[in-house]
């Protein structure tokens, strides 16, 4: 028994050394923690332009930003270059930029005329390191953002130009409209129709009540409206948006008053099938083949189903009438539509439906606009070619 | 006068320039499905736009969060599908060193049927192939209707726009979403758009204000619109349909459903153009044949 | 006078408001300009309940009156019920919400997408028999047009590019230049265009609303 107690203690004798060692070994052998540095250059400035509640800030991150492990970066401010310093907010690891703006249902506040200081720190979930204190910065209000004056300059320009054209129209002056075949055909189609005893196709596009497209479409289908009540053609209404059903409903209804018709008009002239495309390119199609419209109008906003409408249209055999404004489906309405109105040709339909001085007007001062505009690319082209920046410098929106 | 058998064959001739249209649509099927089942594995070349779009995307710092709005519906799910899948094995494969990136993905989408698109995608690849976790290294913040509203109040605040994710859990409670506040977190914007909302509204809303990198995938038909801002450097790259799609599958080294594809559009392309020609070539006949029989009849 | 002055009143306020929002940036013009926006998503919201009902009275009239292929109409509705039920209904019901596994989800993958994917594959073939008919050599433009899109379409695919060298690079200049002109010239007409368009409905010389 003594001499198992003798072994053990012998044993335990030379086992501290041995975890002693490996102890000391370890400790000599232990890895530094790397430091954690701060990030520099930290830059806060006024957002320029705005109501006064927004600083922008910069910095770089430390060159061992991969390695520290950092958690977050954390951002502080005070209104005192000396503190309290509070937090505010704190963003990904590898941000350089932060925004502090106003936010009152967070209660945060970014006062304006009010000395703002920040700092940034590293937080690695251990410990925390501090950047410089940043210069002071003021936020200020603007009264007008001084970046689009360029914008604000050519419509103020363009504004006069359609009010001095609209008043030279009232006046009496003569102002020309070439003649465009798709609004000149709109007549005579929809007799077409009322010959063969088939319906009128009208379509506003495919967008939501918000596109001028289809707002436009609107003021085109009570002329459109008042002309298949004169001659008593049916009139089918495809309507791609649940929005759109109200207001082509009360455009449809006011044109038939309009044409002393209120008799003519029913509920089930707008169809609605759904706000998907494809749902409704296939619903329009169903009809074209089915009721066989002899005119088929197609005006506002369209993308993919263009073609599908267009083509079908065309294999029933009936008149097309198409314009857009959506430039990537005019090469598919020219292709397949007997008749297409090209951009700006789809905005000049009232005016030259209805003949009236006051949408006449707007469409003068669009030409003088164009001169304008292609003089501008002129003299810009020529500028920059030579190295002078101007016209770019000066059209550049900030 | 005119040779009998000269009349019979220009009156085959029209027509056949008037044929039923049917024929053109069995040999367009027939064209596209034979390459579906029998492949000719055709070479492709990387254009440009291909070559930076991958580049954009390799040359985000590791460890960055990467924004992936995916602006498509099913209906053009056969072109842009391809793209987010090749997209996600690129942000989700390894890096240059072999490494693995850390990247991390905030997908979400501006129609109302892309985000399940984007959840299955997620599924078969970021998580079943690479492992990555839900909630951790991806989220899918679904759908939002808005349009541009959601694209500016985003540059305000992420978590504001979408306070819950596709799902219906609360972003707060994701690893993934901690720190991010507005575009000022995101390195990279790659989006992949069907038309509106889409390339354009990004580029306008987000890319002109908040000056952050972007690429996009598009579809072929609208691709020509996004051309002045590729020129203009406001996107760093481009996919353009489903040919790019198969160039970007080259270049990362994963061919799927694009690569498969190119064979039947390119004979699907050869029989439209071969409609073209032959379509001219008979109207140049019937043409002569209008002028003879008019000049006869003098 | 009211019906006429009203609404157009309250075209030009909200209107004007949104213009100036763009220029001046004071918080009162934004914040309403905000308010005013979220309005819009909320009415757009409501009017889904307007677009369905237009759908369940249109067909139901067709079926009453058994018009022309009135069966289809009750397929429409059939369709529309079906799947609004099982969107609505909760998820803890079993057979509701769209988790994986749920009847909404695999009608949504198995009915919907295959049925949006065709209809925009019919594209393809309707581009082929427009292509068949349109590009036809009448004129020297319409040769060019024919002659730049056969140079496009081979450029547009690997086996072009391999029977016409060169053809990628041709198309790529023709995407990125030449279309590129006449596309900015139309786009500088439409953007004028819908400027005096806007302009005119906010001071109530084009009035798409209300009566006269």
């Amino acid at each position: 028994m003594q001499r198992a107690k003798l072994s053990l203690f012998v044993l335990g004798l030379l086992l501290v050394p041995v975890m002693g060692f490996s102890q000391i070994d370890s400790l000599l052998n232990r890895q530094p923690t790397e430091s954690l540095e701060p990030v520099t250059n930290l830059n806060a400035v006024d957002r320029a332009n705005d109501a006064g509640h927004m600083i922008d800030l910069s910095w770089s991150l430390p060159d061992n930003a991969s390695i520290a492990n950092i958690q977050e970066i954390r951002i502080y401010r005070s209104t005192s270059p000396s503190g309290p310093f509070v937090q505010i907010g704190s963003t990904i690891p590898t941000a350089t930029k932060y925004t502090d703006q106003q936010d009152l249902k967070e209660k945060h506040n970014v006062t304006t005329g009010q000395d703002y200081y920040y700092k940034v720190s590293v937080y690695n979930g251990v410990s925390e390191s501090m950047s410089a204190v940043s210069k002071v910065v003021t936020p200020e209000k603007s009264y007008f953002n001084w970046g689009r004056l360029n914008v604000f300059i050519i419509l103020a320009i363009y504004f006069g130009l359609i009010l001095y054209f609209i008043q030279a129209s009232r006046r009496g002056k003569e102002l020309f409209i070439r003649m465009l075949p798709g609004l000149e055909a709109l007549e005579e189609s929809v007799g077409r129709a009322t010959e063969m005893g088939k319906p009128v196709l009208y379509m506003p596009g495919i967008d939501e009540a918000n596109n001028i497209q289809t707002l436009y479409s609107m003021v085109i289908l009570r002329h459109v409206t008042q002309l298949v009540a004169e001659y008593e053609t049916p009139l089918i209404v495809t309507v791609g948006k649940a929005f759109v059903v109200p207001l082509a409903e009360e455009t449809v209804r006011q044109g038939y008053m309009d044409a002393g018709r209120p008799d003519l008009y029913n509920q089930d002239i707008v169809r609605y099938y759904s706000d998907e495309q494809f749902a409704v390119a296939a619903a329009v199609s169903g009809v074209i083949v089915r009721e066989k419209p002899a005119t088929n109008i197609y005006l506002g906003s369209f993308y993919a189903e263009s073609l599908i409408l267009a083509e079908t249209g065309f294999l029933t055999g009936a008149i097309q009438i198409a314009g857009t404004g959506n430039i990537h489906q005019l090469p598919f309405f020219v292709v397949a539509c007997d008749y297409t109105l090209i951009g700006e040709e789809f905005y000049a339909a009232s005016a030259y439906l209805s003949d009236d001085p006051k949408l006449i007007g707007p469409l003068k001062a669009a030409d003088w606009m164009k001169i304008l505009t292609i003089a501008f690319i002129g003299i810009g082209a020529i500028l920059e070619t030579i190295g002078i920046p101007l016209f770019s410098q000066l059209l550049t929106i900030k | 006068m005119a040779v009998p058998n000269q009349q019979d064959n220009q009156t085959l001739m029209q027509k056949i320039e008037t044929m039923d249209r049917r024929i053109i649509f069995l040999a367009i099927a027939i064209t596209i499905i034979l390459p579906l089942i029998f492949p000719l594995g055709l070479p492709i070349n990387v254009s440009p736009q291909v070559k930076d779009f991958y580049s954009a995307i390799e040359n985000i710092p590791d460890g960055s969060v990467v924004l992936f709005p995916n602006d498509y519906d099913p209906a053009s799910k056969a072109e842009l599908y391809p793209m987010t899948v090749a997209i996600i094995n690129q942000l989700f494969g390894p890096g240059k060193n072999g490494e693995d990136r850390n990247l991390k993905v905030i997908g979400l989408g501006l129609f109302p049927a892309g985000p399940p698109l984007l959840e299955k995608a997620f599924k078969d690849v970021a998580q079943d192939k690479y492992g990555a976790k839900y909630g951790v290294d991806f989220v899918n913040l679904g759908y939002k209707e808005g349009r541009e509203i959601v694209m500016a109040s985003m540059g305000e605040s992420i978590p504001k726009t979408f306070p819950t994710d596709f799902f219906g859990t609360s972003i707060d409670s994701l690893p993934i979403m901690k720190g991010i506040q507005n575009y000022g977190d995101i390195a990279i914007i790659v989006n992949v758009s069907a038309g509106y909302p889409g390339t354009k509204e990004w580029v306008q809303q987000v890319v002109s204000v908040f000056d952050i990198s972007m690429v996009a995938g598009v579809t072929g038909v609208s691709a020509p619109e996004y051309y002045p801002y590729y020129s203009a450097g406001q996107l760093q790259g481009m996919l353009e349909g489903l040919k790019g799609a198969a160039e970007y599958e080259t270049i990362i080294g994963h061919k799927g459903i694009a690569t498969s594809g190119m064979d039947a559009q390119s004979l699907g392309h050869f029989v439209i153009v071969f409609f073209i020609l032959a379509g001219n070539v008979l109207f140049l006949i019937n043409k002569r044949h209008d002028t003879n029989a008019k000049g006869g009849q003098r | 006078m009211a019906r006429r002055s009203i609404p157009t009143a309250i075209a030009f306020f909200f209107g004007a408001m949104m213009v100036i929002n763009y220029f001046v940036p004071w918080g009162w013009f934004s914040e309403r300009a905000n308010t005013v926006q979220e309005w819009g998503l909320i009415v757009v919201s409501f009017a889904y309940i307007l677009g369905a009902l237009n759908v369940f009275r249109v067909h139901s009239h067709k079926i009453q009156r058994k018009e022309t292929d009135w069966r289809f109409s009750i397929v429409t509705i059939v369709a529309m019920l079906v799947m609004l039920t099982f969107g609505l209904l909760p998820q803890k019901w079993g057979i509701g919400g769209m988790e994986h596994g749920s009847p909404f989800l695999w009608m949504f993958n198995n009915m919907y997408v295959p049925m949006m994917a065709t209809m925009y594959s019919l594209l393809a073939f309707f581009i082929a028999s427009a292509a068949f008919r349109a590009f036809k050599v009448r004129s020297l433009e319409a040769t060019l047009l024919a002659a730049t899109a056969v140079v496009v379409m081979l450029g547009a695919v690997p086996l072009g590019e391999m029977l016409l060298p060169g053809s990628a690079e041709l198309r790529t200049w023709i995407m990125e230049t030449l279309q590129n002109v006449g596309k900015r010239g139309i786009m500088i007409g439409v953007a004028l265009g819908a400027i005096s368009t806007s302009l005119k409905i906010i001071l109530g010389i084009e009035r798409p609303y209300g009566r006269d």
